[in-house]
């Protein structure tokens, strides 16, 4: 039966050939193949109405155009690591779809074929929540993954790709992480009474040291957002109210080494949204999504514009009107280019900057995503 | 209490919705159009918001009028997920065939018919495949993780054996003293 439609198939392929137009050919099925040197754009997906087909998003930001998709499983968070042409999603499975046995795990996918290539089982502790890109980080020399953990109870999972050995290392009532950057084993995380944990590593990966410093922040009257952006040896933090939080994590114990006030003055406008400011580290700018009518409970709200912060000059350099954006993004190999996530309209936009005036246009879109929340242009 | 409840995210897609909703009531009654909005729930914008912790006080700030399939419902004041009242339960029975979360948070909630603030338990519902309909968003007191009991974008029915989201109910628990 099978042969018979065979040939079927290969009699009316044939026959349909001898009647083609003459600017059209015989094709056969291929697969597209990715350009090495493409502007790649993540785009994590949680798919909120069905959430067991969380996907990410892989488009060209050269053209907005969608170039192929990442299974993200239940509430999956990604890792992109370029260098290694790995994109590591750590997601959940259950063995009925919905129900049944639950399977955590680390699918390693290579960045090319976008095929799963590895996949690193785990404990089932691992936080179910939204892709922060504070809940899912490497070490700073990209050895360790460390990925956030909770069943409430808090705790960070650290991971050797290659080996696939891992510590769990416990940060009760603390949440995120940030890798120190000169210290290859050592990471930080905020905790609710407002201090940060300092964790260093055994390079055994058998054990780990915990140190905890002065408060860093007020998690009550302004919290810091777990959204954090790398400017040199420091991450630079942002708080509800606008405050620019600048952070050593290298020490035994984290330190905050300056705060700017963006919004000082304007007391009516507060940062918001899920990843709500991207900073470029050579320009000391720290592009930040603002709305208006503040107050408690609208920091998540969409943009209402884009605020251009000159850190080294401690300034506000421009506004720019660019709304309903919630997650943004610099792209790594272009500093006049912006990504971002408009969940009010489902869509992915592109952004250019003007490097003299700071101002911000879009330069492109694609109508793509429902429940998006982390983009990520690592190359 | 004039604060906001939902986000501004919610009232562009309100405006949207009302307008679908207001054509289709003109011609086909009410039930028909919040059909139409549970339909434009699951299609449009919907936010990355998962249904948990929302203990603080929180108060409905509309609700005159509002019934148990709209956000604006007090009791939903700090609810932040979909309503099971939507989804074959009711608001204050879980679905048939799901179970309540073993892990909840309790808001506090002003019901503008009798002037009191309840406490109000927010349990999930969990074990079937994500609702869908019937999305509210309330992040008034919403903290980040490092406040893991008041944090909104994580699984709440993580701690259940059958952990997947279906909707989320709201039972009243107590009447808040000293409100």
């Amino acid at each position: 039966m099978v042969n018979r439609l065979g040939l079927a198939l290969t009699f009316l392929a044939l026959g349909t050939a001898s009647g083609l137009a003459d600017d059209l050919k015989v094709e056969t099925p291929r697969v597209a193949t990715l350009s090495p040197t493409m502007q790649r754009v993540y785009v994590a997906d949680a798919a909120l109405p069905h959430m067991v087909d969380g996907r990410i998003y892989l488009l060209d930001g050269a053209d907005m155009s969608l170039k192929g998709m990442f299974e993200a499983g239940f509430a999956g968070m990604m890792l992109a690591a370029p260098d290694k042409h790995r994109l590591y999603v750590a997601t959940t499975f259950y063995e009925r779809l919905t129900r049944g046995k639950r399977s955590d795990v680390i699918q390693v996918f290579d960045d090319q074929s976008l095929k799963v290539v590895d996949e690193i089982p785990l404990p089932s502790r691992r936080a179910q929540a939204l892709s922060y890109r504070s809940l899912f980080q490497s070490s700073s020399d990209g050895k360790l993954l460390l990925l956030q953990n909770a069943t409430p109870a808090t705790s960070v999972m650290a991971v050797d790709p290659s080996s696939k050995r891992q510590l769990e290392i416990a940060s009760p009532g603390c949440y995120g992480i940030y890798p120190a950057m000169t210290r290859a084993l050592r990471f930080a995380t905020l905790c609710g009474d407002g201090t940060a944990g300092t964790i260093t590593i055994a390079a055994n990966l058998k054990s780990s040291e915990r140190k905890t410093g002065a408060k860093v922040f007020d998690p009550d009257g302004d919290p810091l957002f777990i959204h954090a952006e790398r400017d040199g040896d420091t991450y630079v933090f942002l708080s509800f109210k606008g405050k620019l939080v600048r952070m050593s994590v290298e020490g035994e114990t984290a330190a905050v080494t300056e705060t700017l006030d963006m919004a000082a003055g304007t007391s009516d406008w507060a940062p918001g949204g899920y990843q709500p400011f991207a900073v470029d580290a050579k320009a000391g700018v720290a592009y930040v999504l603002m709305h208006s009518g503040a107050s408690n409970g609208s920091h998540k709200n969409p943009s209402a514009e884009i605020w251009a912060y000159d850190l080294r000059n401690k300034r506000l350099a421009a506004r720019s009107p660019v709304t309903g954006l919630t997650s943004l993004t610099l792209a790594a190999s272009d500093p006049t280019t912006l990504f971002a996530i408009n969940l009010v309209d489902s869509k992915i936009v592109r952004l250019g900057i003007d490097s003299q005036t700071r101002g911000i246009k879009p330069t492109g879109e694609i109508k793509l995503g429902e429940t998006a929340a982390l983009i990520e242009a690592p190359r | 209490m004039s604060e906001i409840k939902f986000t501004k995210l919610l009232e562009a897609f309100d405006r949207v919705a009302e307008t679908a909703a207001r054509r289709s009531a003109q011609t086909i009654g009410r039930r028909s159009a919040l059909s139409a909005i549970g339909k434009l729930l699951v299609g449009g914008a919907i936010l990355p918001v998962l249904p948990f912790d929302r203990s603080g006080s929180a108060r409905a700030d509309t609700a005159h009028g509002a019934g148990e399939a709209d956000c604006e419902y007090w009791r939903y004041c700090a609810l932040d997920g979909f309503l099971c009242s939507c989804c074959g339960g009711s608001i204050s029975a879980c679905p048939p065939g799901t179970e309540p979360s073993k892990v909840t948070w309790v808001g506090t909630c002003h019901n503008p018919q009798d002037g009191k603030d309840y406490l109000i338990s927010y349990n999930d519902c969990c074990g079937k495949t994500t609702c869908g309909r019937c999305l509210c968003n309330g992040n008034v007191g919403e903290r980040p993780g490092y406040r893991m009991g008041i944090h909104n974008d994580i699984n709440w029915c993580m701690a259940n054996t059958q952990s997947m989201y279906h909707c989320t109910v709201s039972v009243i628990v107590g009447v808040a003293e000293g409100k």
